[in-house]
Formats: structure tokens, C-alpha cells, sequence
């Protein structure tokens, strides 16, 4: 049978015929027992919880609670409000801050980039991006060592402005995706009650919150607590052990497509 | 492959996910053993190579953390499916070695019925056309093709691992084969366009 015979079976017989390959598959590796002690590794690693049957997410009922408070604090124009998403807590002021740091975010201040695989093995595993965004133009890693901000390193990757992401006020960069692990506080955020809006919401199932307008962002680089301005949109997803900031130019419907899409 | 379906004795799917679900391990190394043959190789249609293995164990833990999330009642071999190939496809970029579909090496032959002795002497030759042109499929029509003709997913089944709608399965996979002839024909491409 020719090339041109095959490619003229019709769906089925073509089918039948890939159903009879012989194909020489790798062997699979017996991964249950390594799969099963990384579960109960993780479960043993503070703060940490692993999900139950039944019971109601403590994140998420934080989530509604909060979203809930801030209906209240927007209403009475002057509440202060802490609101605690994975290892980035945002607190909500009565007012605009009287000035924001000099620095946008994420700009000048996190080093030299890195290379994927660097910061994969920083992770200790993959650290999917959106397929859709190509590959970033940059990756940095950085590693907490300051008091209260555990030990866990935080990575971040970032995406040039492009017509698919057009460039965060004051940055050449359209996106930028941060990945931090663990669940101690890592990074804070201050959001003015009369600039900001914020809103509780669900990626994929997991609590989020969606920020827009200016707010102060403080995080630790190279050990010092360093405060930025953002001036972009900020989605924060919880998602396992691992909590996502994502921020770009882009609305909210796109911004969760976007980091919808990297989510189990 | 690992058959998924309850026989005599075994312990159902639905059993092991709902002990799972309420935080027996032992419960989800049972289904990870029963899936590994399939996770591995639904990670290796979409990303042949070493990355195939490290796909597969990161996939399965981020299921256990997202079984809360799994729909009571629903299969688990899709679900799981779509888990490991997202996983999977997140590391095409990072792929350090490629590798691809292949034949075994003895008596490998593609069973398309031959109506002549000829024919069949060209079994293996079109065996080898269709891996190649499988081989020269984008990652996501080769796991369309592959869940329906080498996995033997149903299409209920197929719209859970692909998450789409049921009516959209027999769409995509018709626009797969589609490319798959195209690629059958043109093997000098190194992939067909979408």
C-alpha cells in the first residue's frame, strides 16, 4: 500500500490501523512509591494543609469572609483590613499613601535573569508559564532570608511587551508571573481604599483575588524587604502549596484565561 | 495497559478516589499504580523524551492536591488524563532530549486489512509511514488521535480529558485525522500546521 493509499482510508480503517500498531513504548517507571512519600512529605511540611473531603477550604472561607469585610470597609470608607492569599497577605489602608516607592515593578532591583531549568531547580519541579505567551524573556530567583519570610525562594518570569501583552505602565515588560512557595508570608501588598479596587474571585476552583490600580508591593530582594510600586493588574491565585501573582496589562476575563490555563 | 475497569475482588476507582479524597495515600498509590502504564504513555504522546518521566510523578501529585476539586462520581482515568497532559505539555519547551513514537523492532505491523499478499508485504512500510506521520502531528492533535485509536478512550471520556464539550470530540478528532493523512503525504514536514 502506497502513502497515497493510506491517506485515502477513511477515518475508521485509518484508525484500525493506528489501533494495530505495535508500538514500542518506554517502560514506565514504578513511580507510586516516590509519588506517595512526596504527598506525605508535603503534608508534614508546616503549613501545609492537605485538602479533605468535606471541609470547607480555611483559605476559602477566609476568602468570603474578606470579601465580605471589604463590602463593609468600602462602605465605611476607613476600615483597615488584612487580607492573607497563600504567602502574600494585602492590607487594605484607609487612604492613598502620601507616596509610592520609586520603582515599578518589576524593573530594575531583582538581579541578573537566570535560565529556566535554574529556576525549575529552585523549585524542585516544572514551573509551568501560559503556552500561550511563548517563552518568557526572563526568569530571576530569589531567596528569602529575613525574619518572618521563611525560607522558601520565590520566582519570578516575564514576558516583554508584545501586542499580545502591551506594556505595564512605566515597565517594558508586558507580564510578569511570580511563583512563591510555601505559605509563610512572603510578600505584602498595600492597597489604598479610594485608588484600588479588589475583589475576591475563583481561578479554576482555587480562591483569588484580582487587584487594579496603583498599590505598594513589599517583598524580599537579596534579603532586604525592597517596596515597589505596581502599576499593572494583579490576579493572586492559591493553588496547592504554591501561591501565583500574575500581572499584566490585561483585563480581568484574559488574565484568568491566562493563568487558568497553567493550573492543574 | 493497565485495565481501569473493576474485575472480581478489585477495589472500583470510585473506592480508591473517595478514600483518597479523605487523605488515604495508600489509597492513591493503588490508582497510581493502576494509571502509571497509561500516565506515562499519555506523557510521552505529547512529550516524547526524558521529560516523560518527571512529567508523570509531578502530574500525579498535583492530582492528589486537586482531588477535592474532583466531580464525585465522575471517571477517574479522563480526569487524571488531562492532568498529566497538561503537565506534559508544559514541558515541551524544556524537553532536553526529544524522542518519538516508534515501532517495536520484530514483526511490527500496521493491521489495516490487506486485500492482496502484496498489500501485506507493505504492512510494516505502512506501519512505519503512519508512526512517522504520527511523529510529525502537533502534541495536541497526536493526544486527540492517540486518545481515541491507542488509549481506546470513549468519547465521553475523551471530552473529560480534552475538557471540552462532547460534541466538540468527534470535531477535533476529525480535524486530527484530517492532518494526519495531510502528514502521511508530505513527510519531508516536520510538523502540519493547525
Amino acid at each position: 500500500m502506497s502513502a497515497e493509499q493510506l491517506r485515502r482510508l477513511d477515518d475508521e480503517t485509518l484508525g484500525t490501523a493506528l489501533a494495530g500498531l505495535d508500538l514500542r513504548w518506554p517502560t514506565s517507571p514504578e513511580v507510586a512509591p516516590d509519588v506517595v512519600a512526596t504527598i506525605r512529605a508535603a503534608e508534614r511540611r508546616p503549613g501545609f494543609g492537605v485538602p479533605r473531603l468535606g471541609q470547607p477550604s480555611r483559605r476559602r472561607t477566609v476568602l468570603l469572609i474578606a470579601a465580605a469585610l471589604l463590602a463593609l470597609a468600602a462602605a465605611a470608607g476607613a476600615a483597615k483590613l488584612v487580607f492573607d492569599l497563600g504567602a502574600v497577605s494585602v492590607e487594605r489602608i484607609p487612604g492613598r499613601p502620601t507616596a509610592l516607592p520609586d520603582t515599578v515593578f518589576p524593573g530594575e532591583g531583582l538581579g541578573a535573569p537566570i535560565s529556566r531549568e535554574r529556576a525549575e531547580a529552585a523549585l524542585g519541579g516544572s514551573f509551568p508559564t501560559p503556552a500561550e505567551l511563548g517563552e518568557p524573556d526572563a526568569f530571576w530567583l530569589q531567596e528569602p532570608a529575613i525574619e518572618g519570610a521563611g525560607t522558601d525562594p520565590w520566582v519570578v518570569a516575564a514576558w516583554r511587551a508584545s501586542p499580545e501583552v502591551p506594556a505595564i505602565d512605566g515597565t517594558e515588560w508586558g507580564a510578569v508571573l511570580i511563583r512563591f512557595l510555601g505559605r509563610a508570608d512572603i510578600a505584602s501588598k498595600h492597597v489604598a481604599a479610594g485608588g484600588t479596587s479588589m475583589e475576591g474571585l475563583e481561578v479554576e476552583g482555587r480562591p483569588a483575588l484580582w487587584l487594579t490600580g496603583p498599590h505598594e508591593l513589599t517583598i524580599p530582594v537579596d534579603g532586604v524587604a525592597s517596596s515597589f510600586e505596581v502599576r499593572g493588574n494583579v490576579l493572586l491565585v492559591q493553588e496547592g502549596g504554591s501561591t501565583l501573582r500574575f500581572e499584566s496589562a490585561l483585563p480581568r476575563e484574559r488574565a484568568v484565561e491566562l493563568l487558568g490555563s497553567i493550573l492543574p | 495497559m493497565t485495565d481501569h475497569r473493576p474485575v472480581g475482588d478489585r477495589i472500583s476507582d470510585e473506592t480508591l478516589v473517595a478514600r483518597a479524597r479523605g487523605g488515604d495515600a495508600d489509597a492513591y498509590g493503588e490508582l497510581v499504580t493502576r494509571y502509571r502504564d497509561l500516565a506515562f504513555r499519555v506523557a510521552w504522546v505529547v512529550a516524547p523524551g526524558g521529560e516523560a518521566e518527571d512529567a508523570v510523578q509531578e502530574a500525579l501529585v498535583k492530582a492528589w492536591f486537586a482531588l477535592p476539586r474532583f466531580r464525585e462520581g465522575a471517571p477517574f482515568r479522563p480526569w487524571l488524563c488531562r492532568i498529566v497532559a497538561n503537565e506534559a505539555r508544559n514541558r515541551i519547551r524544556s524537553a532536553r532530549r526529544r524522542d518519538a513514537l516508534a515501532l517495536r523492532d520484530a514483526a511490527a505491523t500496521a493491521h489495516v486489512d490487506a486485500p492482496s499478499p502484496d498489500d501485506a508485504a507493505l504492512a510494516r512500510e505502512d506501519a512505519e509511514l503512519l508512526v512517522a506521520a504520527m511523529n510529525r502531528l502537533k502534541p495536541d492533535d497526536r493526544l486527540v488521535v492517540a486518545y481515541r485509536w491507542l488509549f481506546e478512550l470513549s468519547e465521553a471520556e475523551m471530552a473529560d480529558a480534552l475538557d471540552v464539550a462532547p460534541g466538540t470530540v468527534k470535531s477535533r478528532l476529525s480535524r486530527a485525522m484530517t492532518r494526519l493523512r495531510e502528514a502521511i503525504a508530505e513527510p519531508d514536514r516536520t510538523e502540519v500546521a493547525t
